[in-house]
């Protein structure tokens, strides 16, 4: 924090028609970060034209390859083409992550802001069920409710945005009973607004930081969860390509062909790599004292 | 502390019983019938099925069925396994050692890793030492627990041949999954230690402990990082459950027995009660270890008092 800090005091105050981007071009990991996200991104949408092979496609002929300049990243025991599914396998994997967290954020948000804002019995009850999550480690919450659902991508979507709620809550709700108690927000009630009223126009805007700062953080995190579990088997099925399904061949081929096992983690990596950056610098920028 | 200690447990009842009955409903209302699934192989009539719902008492009303599950699992019944057929206490008991011991290895490691890492890159701030520990521990923190496993298989195990890849006894089996769930952590330790610290270093009272002529050692482990442990042991009570959940992965990975294996096998099978009480021994743990961690920043920092109104 103190580093950030620095740099912030230590800008010119330059008249600049977005200050907000240029100190966010200035941040090292910021930068870094929504680079490598933005690549992956762009990967995982063009797939059709930027693999080189049918992800699903089964060859015989081609089965176990060690990298080679046909497959640069070898193929897989049906003779698929690695390269090829790291780049399809984005789609899921990204998408998963991206939803998940929209999932968790926006309903996890809401609750914060619902219990922040009437406090009371509906504040309550929502802040004890919320406990609630928090009493299963978010990894083996996530697992139990793929557990009752099926395996499913949709089911681990909804699965890992549930693990990511509690910390949504606290944090909005904390956000919100801070700000309920400025004079702007008392005015504004004392001459008859509307609640919706009020939230939209001064609450939301000040919450807004924190949210995006937990969603930007959060999203490696639910990469994370969201490929663990696919690895045990409890999100994308065969054969659709996905980077911790992947991941699981790779373990029964582990002994003489490394490069199943390799590259989907290097993605994965990549990845979450970007996101914790981004987020990092997010905090940075956005809300320097928030503890996630 | 008594009036904190009775609250704080009154919540974690509340907590529990909260727990106890979201997974019991949850499990309840899935679509697929355990008792059909359990019979399938043997091509068991509707009659036959029906029978089999009778005696495993799945035709009762729901909170007849809750209300058992409750009263069994304050006496430590958690009902039987509909697969093995056996106690799941006594199963979950016989797997929970392998697991209980794997997570404390991992989190000592992890946490004499993170602290020492965290401590020399505060020390040294903007070092090369410093930037290494701070690119390093991203990469932890970013790696996917079962990956950095298949990674370590393929150095150790299949490349040098040093450890077992898979199923190993003893030390030699540990060393591979406790690595495996104790670098992310230390990772995480690390970097909060370096913040920590930083925070700290920076106090009067140790440029007074400076200038008294303390040795530096002193100065950093003594009086730095006592005032910075507060946070750090929070994050280990966090990582330890971070590391039961990890254990679900790596055991699964290196073929290990444990509560991790166990459930995993259980949920693909539905055996429900299975799920169920691991749930619930999860929940229980988790908690006392979270309640551990409150009860100990009163002995770490004395400045904590938690009658002190």
């Amino acid at each position: 924090m103190p580093a950030s800090a620095r740099q912030v005091v230590a800008a010119p105050l330059r008249a600049s028609a977005y200050p907000e981007l240029r100190r966010f071009l200035r941040h090292k990991g910021a930068v870094i970060g929504s680079a490598l996200l933005l690549a992956l991104i762009t990967m995982a949408a063009l797939a059709p034209s930027l693999a080189p092979y049918d992800p699903i496609a089964q060859d015989q002929r081609a089965s176990l390859r060690s990298p080679d300049p046909a497959h640069p990243l070898g193929t897989d025991v049906f003779g698929r083409d690695i390269l090829s599914r790291v780049i399809w396998g984005g789609r899921q994997s990204l998408r998963v992550g991206l939803l998940a967290v929209a999932v968790g954020g926006a309903v996890g948000s809401l609750l914060g802001l619902l219990a922040g804002y009437y406090e009371g019995w509906t504040g309550t009850l929502i802040l004890r069920l919320t406990d609630l999550l928090l009493a299963l480690p978010g990894i083996l919450l996530a697992l139990t409710i793929v557990a009752a659902t099926g395996p499913s991508l949709e089911n681990l979507i909804i699965a890992v945005g549930i693990s990511s709620l509690p910390a949504y809550v606290r944090i909005v709700n904390g956000a919100v009973l801070d700000v309920k108690t400025r004079t702007f927000i008392e005015a504004t009630r004392a001459s008859g607004a509307a609640d919706l009223r009020v939230i939209r126009r001064h609450v939301l805007p000040n919450i807004l930081a924190p949210v995006i700062v937990l969603s930007t953080l959060g999203l490696g995190n639910a990469l994370l969860v969201a490929a663990t579990l696919s690895f045990l088997g409890m999100g994308a099925q065969p054969p659709t390509p996905e980077w911790g399904a992947m991941l699981s061949q790779g373990r029964e081929f582990i002994f003489g062909y490394w490069w199943i096992a390799t590259f989907p983690g290097v993605a994965i990596l990549l990845a979450v790599i970007g996101a914790n950056l981004l987020g990092e610098g997010m905090r940075d920028l956005l809300d320097p004292r928030l503890r996630v | 502390m008594a009036r904190f200690l009775t609250w704080r447990l009154a919540s974690t009842l509340f907590v529990l019983f909260g727990v106890a009955a979201a997974v019991f409903t949850l499990m309840n209302t899935l679509p697929g019938d355990p008792a059909a699934m359990l019979v399938s192989h043997f091509g068991a009539s509707a009659k036959d099925i029906e029978i089999l719902r009778e005696q495993l008492g799945l035709n009762d009303p729901f909170p007849v069925r809750f209300g058992r599950f409750l009263l069994g699992a304050v006496h430590g019944d958690l009902g039987k396994s509909f697969q093995q057929n056996r106690p799941v206490a006594r199963i979950l008991l016989e797997n929970s050692w392998p697991t209980v011991q794997l997570a404390l290895v991992s989190v000592g490691l992890a946490t004499v890793l993170g602290v020492l890492a965290g401590v020399a890159a505060a020390v040294r701030r903007g070092s090369w030492a410093d930037f290494l520990t701070m690119v390093i521990s991203l990469f932890g923190i970013s790696m996917p627990g079962f990956w950095l496993g298949l990674m370590l298989m393929l150095v150790f195990a299949v490349q040098l041949r040093w450890l077992p890849a898979l199923g190993g006894q003893g030390w030699s089996g540990m060393a591979l999954p406790a690595l495996t769930l104790a670098l992310p952590a230390a990772s995480t330790v690390a970097r909060l230690t370096r913040s920590s610290m930083l925070e700290v270093l920076g106090e009067d009272y140790l440029r007074s402990a400076r200038a008294k002529g303390l040795p530096e050692r002193t100065v950093v482990y003594r009086h730095a990082l006592r005032n910075a442990l507060i946070s750090i042991i929070t994050f280990v009570g966090l990582q330890f459950g971070l590391l039961l959940g990890g254990s679900v992965v790596v055991e699964s990975l290196f073929s290990r027995q444990g509560l991790g294996q166990l459930v995993v096998a259980a949920v693909f099978a539905r055996d429900i009660p299975i799920v169920q009480g691991w749930c619930l021994v999860i929940a229980v743990t988790y908690s006392l270890v979270n309640l551990l961690v409150d009860l100990s920043y009163a002995l770490v920092n004395p400045r904590i008092r938690y009658d002190a109104r």
